[in-house]
């Protein structure tokens, strides 16, 4: 499980707002708000891609928190895991 | 749309979610209903520079998708540089057009890029009945434009409807044109501004198909409306969407000089925040006072007493305003029978001329 990689779906673009952030998915025309400031912190983190154990670590969330905020933000398609887009240094 | 994200937005938000651009006056047709009054250029329409700053202003300020259109945006020769230097920002172009222009190499150009929408504006289910409205062969030129678009292989375009009493009774059809082009259909409401004004009263469909056509949408959340029938809502469960005017909360307008208005439907002195060639898109959209207005929490008005006004909430601003009603009553097509007899249109006042200086 530590190994899978979390990054942000390319397709969603993610915009602050004062109760936390609006999000736009490009392929779906889906329109959502983002209120949690732990799953603000994930996003950001996985916007280059990262390992799911140190995104855990990272934010310092119980697992079983962690993982309810993982299913959450990947249903909403904002997260893909195991999918993460080639880094700079793959280029 | 949930109801936290319904006050979040009624508060305002540091961009708009639904920007138009209107990028030129010019259009070739003449279509009794337009909302922007459009047909010759105006002086001091933004140049190509100007435009291309505009959206990096709509990049930096996070802005998802600009509603392009007119006039006729096609008419501008620099329609492609700009379309595409949104793309390349990442600013969606959700763009209307009458099809005129939409010839086969537009549409591979168009089928070729990402976020790019097209919206093809049809006003009935055959040549007569939208050549009424919108002039005389304008209906084939539509057709051919959606041929287009399909040989070259853009997926899902968009047919943009606009209600009138013409029509209501042929959305069956509409929607088969629709699908026979592999098409979305889109019906939004018909509002009172541009020429509009003077052609609203003939042109507006009357409460029964008011009922007629809230059903069918009803039965089809497919159907794209542009949340333009919230004043509807009381004849049923409200249809998808936000539900409320989004006039400088969630919505507002670029003109083709660089005017910003509350909304699209509201050319007009009253309704104008500023413009972008004296102060950046982003600052007007902050600190506007006519916009910080149109976001406080409304008043008593003579709808408050009204059942229903959870969920109609009293209409459509523009609709009220250029029928000459007062803002604080009902919608001039109110369900419960409760419109007032408006003092009569007020006009659109778009600029003939730059509105200022340009150097
Ligand atoms: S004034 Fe009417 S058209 Fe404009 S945002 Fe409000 S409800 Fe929509
Ligand atoms: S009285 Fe006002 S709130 Fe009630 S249905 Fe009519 S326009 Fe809507």
């Amino acid at each position: 499980m530590a190994n899978v990689r979390l990054s942000l779906n390319p397709r969603i673009s993610i915009r602050p707002e004062s109760f936390g952030a609006l999000c736009y998915n490009f392929a779906t025309r889906d329109l959502f708000l983002i209120k949690s400031p732990l799953a603000l912190r994930l996003a950001e983190l996985a916007r280059d891609g990262i390992d799911r154990g140190e995104a855990e670590k990272a934010l310092g969330a119980q697992p079983a928190q962690f993982t309810r905020l993982v299913d959450a933000l990947v249903n909403k398609q904002l997260l893909l895991v195991g999918e993460a887009p080639l880094g700079p240094d793959h280029e | 749309m949930n109801n936290s994200l319904a006050a979040a937005l009624r508060a305002g938000l540091a961009a708009p979610i639904c920007l138009t651009w209107e990028l030129t006056y010019a259009c070739n047709l003449s279509c009794s209903h337009c909302l922007s009054d459009s047909g010759a250029k105006a002086p001091g329409e933004l140049t190509t520079g100007e435009a291309l700053s505009l959206i990096d202003a709509f990049a930096e300020m996070g802005i998802f998708y600009v509603n392009v259109g007119g006039g006729e945006p096609m008419m501008r020769r620099d329609f492609f540089q700009i379309i595409e230097h949104a793309a390349a920002r990442r600013v969606g172009v959700k763009f209307s057009t009458n099809g005129t222009f939409l010839d086969a190499a537009a549409a591979k150009r168009l089928a070729g890029m990402d976020y790019v929408d097209v919206q093809v504006s049809i006003d009935g289910h055959d040549a007569a009945t939208n050549d009424a409205v919108r002039g005389e062969g304008s209906f084939a030129k539509a057709v051919s434009a959606l041929t287009n678009l399909g040989a070259a292989g853009f997926v899902n375009p968009k047919i943009s409807v606009v209600a009138t009493r013409h029509n209501v009774a042929h959305l069956d059809e509409l929607e088969a044109l629709a699908g026979s082009f592999g098409a979305t259909l889109r019906v939004t409401r018909l509002r009172p501004s541009g020429r509009g004004t003077h052609s609203y009263a003939a042109l507006r469909p009357t409460e029964l198909q008011n009922r007629e056509l809230f059903g069918w949408l009803s039965s089809r959340p497919e159907v794209l409306t542009g949340d333009s029938f919230f004043h509807l809502s009381p004849l049923g469960d409200p249809l998808p969407g936000l539900n409320m005017c989004g006039a400088g909360r969630v919505v507002c307008l670029v003109d083709p000089v660089g005017d910003v208005y509350a909304c699209p439907f509201t050319i007009h002195p009253d309704f104008r925040a500023g413009n972008v060639r004296e102060t950046p898109f982003s600052r007007i959209w902050k600190t506007s006072g006519l916009f910080a207005t149109l976001r406080a929490e409304p008043g008593p008005s003579s709808c408050s007493s009204c059942g229903a006004y959870s969920s109609c909430q009293g209409g459509c601003m523009a609709a009220k305003f250029h029928t000459g009603t007062d803002l604080a009553d009902p919608d001039p097509e109110c369900v419960m029978g409760r419109a007032r007899e408006a003092r009569g249109t007020v006009v659109s006042i778009r600029p003939r001329r730059s509105s200022v200086a340009t150097r």
